[in-house]
């Protein structure tokens, strides 16, 4: 099942509020406001036309805003999560994508409905700084507790020192 | 997380009291009955463990030699992989991939060339796709060596490693002779390969896919058969399909659970439709589908599959033509705006890269999906409720890489 067909799919089962196509360059995906994403992907877990059982990847990114030479928006300011999804049955991907704004990005966790997502989520939180509601246990993952920022961020300033251990890169050597 | 060693909450059990009778002992009557108390206890396994394979922490809670909860904590070998993504550019970027999966690094190069390829829009010679399935299906030979060799080893089978390793030694030489490197190969290029065969490459493969098919009986008989072994994982950490998808997992840890399902055959890339191999899945032959046993025998008969797809590649490798894209030109590789994931059958499972471009050189970002990294966060659903011995069968059948959990 293409993306497309997904989206005409959605339709007819009366889940396409809030739902629009974003039909590339390359991937198209599924682009879902905020407040439906969670009952979207429940459905595309559920229904037997979709039947997504294997939530692949949840990617977060951080957006900055880029014009081009003429002066054309072309990438808008803010956050997006793209959920990858497999169905092992129909042999097909999908991609559902939500939008954020940049000072509140929150969204609702489905680590209930793949326990997949768990780690996902902890990651994205960890890295890009996206806050999943609903989360059993939201914390770092990969970087050590006490870290401070999200270094996915574009604004993202390095540390100078980390529990004592200098961090810059152009610091002098020790002096042994 | 509480500190290792500690024994939760206070000093009073936590566990109401359990009654065992201890027959025979002279010193009581038969008929008497001892209080035997069980406290639950915090137990730190790792970072530094020989069968966590590298840098994995598991906070384990048991009650006597029950597990009741696991939490794995990693991260120790954390390298900035996504962050590095976008700060150099996709051609400097593909070393850097090796460094994850360091035990298939040639698939590692695959995932990260394919993806970029997709963006890019580039088209690979047909030689050059030839040389890479040579390449990564002899790289998952080698890899999968690895897993049962030190599998066998975290149970206390010595020899079949060294077994393991011998024929591992040999893939690596005809790696190292292609591209120079015996675990960081950085020889699949975006756009094609970095050179083309040696004279003698193909007729050494030939040579020595014939030897090891002979060898891989041996395995049978030092480990596949071997009693011990087969106590120790035939109906230990069974993981049933349902749990498995829930979970996310792919590659040999899915297909032992019985699941007919392999990216090399459900969305073919590569040359993939071109050669004739079976996907093996685990039957229960030694106990119940899915158990630990299983996933050994899947990788087992994974590597069969492998000679026979080497050989397939070997016979149908066109003599002359181009290595690489013509369009890609190395010093000033400019992607084209876009975004696109691909996912690629690793030795693990699903290796994926979803890459977002804005027409630079550098990606805009740069995702991974490491099947390590999903695979090993079923540990908290598979350990409560079996033995502590028996974690470590468990964690050595999900065969993870720390390289590529952390990234």
């Amino acid at each position: 099942m293409t993306v497309a067909e997904a989206f005409e799919q959605l339709k007819k089962d009366g889940q396409a509020a809030g739902v629009e196509l974003f039909p590339g360059p390359k991937d198209a995906a599924l682009v879902v406001t905020r407040e439906r994403v969670k009952a979207v992907l429940r459905h595309l877990r559920d229904a037997r036309p979709f039947a997504c059982d294997l939530l692949v990847l949840v990617t977060g990114t951080h957006m900055t805003e880029k014009k081009d030479a003429k002066g054309v928006l072309v990438r808008e300011a803010g956050f997006e999560v793209i959920w990858h999804l497999r169905s092992v049955q129909h042999r097909s991907i999908l991609a559902v994508k939500c939008k954020l704004p940049t000072a509140d990005p929150t969204v609702d966790s489905v680590a209930d409905l793949w326990p997949a997502a768990n780690w996902h989520e902890r990651e994205t939180w960890d890295l890009v700084g996206i806050r999943f509601t609903g989360h059993p246990d939201l914390r770092r993952i990969l970087l050590p507790e006490g870290w401070e920022g999200h270094p996915l961020r574009k604004d993202y300033a390095y540390p100078k020192e980390f529990h004592g251990i200098n961090l810059e890169v152009d610091a002098p050597w020790p002096t042994p | 997380m509480a500190d290792a060693m500690t024994t939760s909450g206070a000093a009073a059990p936590t566990q109401p009291a359990k009654t065992f009778a201890l027959p025979g002992d002279p010193l009581r009557p038969p008929d008497t009955f001892v209080d035997v108390r069980t406290q639950e206890l915090q137990i730190n396994m790792g970072p530094q463990h020989p069968s966590t394979h590298g840098v994995l922490r598991l906070a384990i809670w048991v009650d006597g030699e029950i597990v009741t909860r696991a939490d794995p904590d990693i991260g120790y070998l954390h390298r900035c992989a996504e962050k590095i993504g976008e700060s150099v550019s996709c051609i400097q970027y593909v070393p850097y991939t090796d460094r994850y999966d360091y035990l298939a690094a040639m698939n590692n190069n695959l995932g990260y060339c394919l993806a970029v390829e997709k963006v890019a829009e580039v088209e690979v010679p047909e030689r050059a796709q030839y040389i890479r399935t040579i390449a990564v299906e002899l790289n998952r030979i080698a890899s999968h060596l690895v897993a049962i060799g030190t599998y066998g080893l975290d149970l206390g089978a010595f020899t079949p490693f060294f077994y393991a390793f011998r024929e591992r030694e040999e893939i690596l030489r005809l790696l190292e002779w292609i591209c120079g490197a015996r675990l960081t190969y950085n020889f699949i290029r975006i756009g094609g390969v970095m050179r083309d065969t040696p004279a003698g490459w193909v007729e050494d493969i030939r040579k020595f896919l014939d030897l090891f098919e002979t060898r891989l009986d041996e395995f049978n008989d030092l480990l596949t058969h071997n009693h011990i072994f087969v106590a120790r994982t035939a109906n230990v950490g069974v993981l049933s399909i349902e749990e498995a998808v829930r979970y996310g997992l792919t590659g040999p840890n899915l297909r032992g659970s019985g699941l007919r399902y392999d990216l090399r055959r459900e969305q073919p890339y590569l040359l993939y439709d071109r050669f004739q191999f079976d996907i093996p899945v685990g039957t229960g032959i030694k106990g119940q589908v899915g158990d630990c046993w299983d996933r050994y025998w899947v990788r087992l008969l994974e590597m069969r599959e492998s000679v026979r797809i080497v050989r397939q590649a070997l016979d149908q490798l066109p003599t002359g033509g181009e290595i690489m894209a013509k369009n890609v030109r190395h010093l000033a590789f400019k992607s084209k705006a876009g975004e696109g994931y691909l996912g690629i059958e690793n030795p693990r499972g699903e290796l994926g890269y979803y890459l977002i471009s804005d027409g630079g050189a550098n990606s805009y970002r740069s995702r991974i999906r490491a099947p390590s990294f999903c695979n090993l966060s079923i540990l908290e659903s598979m350990l409560p409720g079996t033995m502590l011995a028996d974690a470590v069968a468990i964690i050595g059948s999900i065969d993870i890489v720390l390289g590529e959990v952390d990234r």
